[in-house]
């Protein structure tokens, strides 16, 4: 086992699970922070990923997710806003 | 083991440790502002480490250029998407609570 599959592996267990918690509990905003939380660590373990596989190609997947949680992030935040 | 594969080791476990500490960090935090302050470790310092990382292990490629890419979209968004959300929360409690949109 490489040590880009180990550190995935770490983060998966330490960031990603804990990340989940966070974004399933609480109000409306307190899980949208664990949900941009749960997006940058899912990054992350893509890339390290991808690494551990040796497949350069794969790196396209957390490329498009930088892009879309951004998106899909501050469209939350727009419907989070009470209408007047 | 060479100086290069010592120094891809301390950028990915210091990356890993930021990351893992912001995260954890965050299930021992009630407010929603300390949650979000709990963002930055991990756009802004845990990934350029460990994109540093990945960089050093690959050399100069067309990979690495893909790799310091997504590092910089993530450090670029991070503090817009955490700006964003603190404005929602705030303009939540001013305006009072409301159901989530279905």
């Amino acid at each position: 086992m490489s040590m880009w599959l180990v550190a995935s592996l770490a983060l998966l267990i330490g960031a990603f699970a804990p990340a989940v918690y966070v974004g399933a509990r609480g109000g409306p905003v307190d899980r949208l922070a664990g949900l941009q939380q749960l997006g940058g660590v899912a990054v992350l373990v893509l890339m390290l990923f991808a690494q551990a596989v040796d497949r350069s190609d794969y790196l396209i997947v957390p490329l498009v997710l930088v892009l879309v949680s951004f998106a899909g992030a501050l469209v939350f935040t727009r419907l989070l806003i009470p209408r007047k | 083991m060479t100086a290069r594969h010592v120094v891809e080791i301390v950028l990915l476990a210091g990356g890993c440790a930021v990351t893992v500490l912001a995260s954890l960090a965050m299930l021992w935090t009630t407010q929603l502002r300390q949650r979000l302050h709990l963002l930055a470790p991990v756009t802004s310092l845990g990934s350029p480490l460990i994109a540093a990382s990945l960089a050093v292990a690959n050399g100069w490629s067309l990979t690495t250029g893909q790799i310091l890419l997504i590092a910089v979209l993530l450090a670029a968004s991070g503090p817009a998407i955490g700006m964003a959300t603190a404005r929602a929360g705030r303009q939540r409690e001013q305006g009072g609570e409301q159901e989530a949109p279905e």
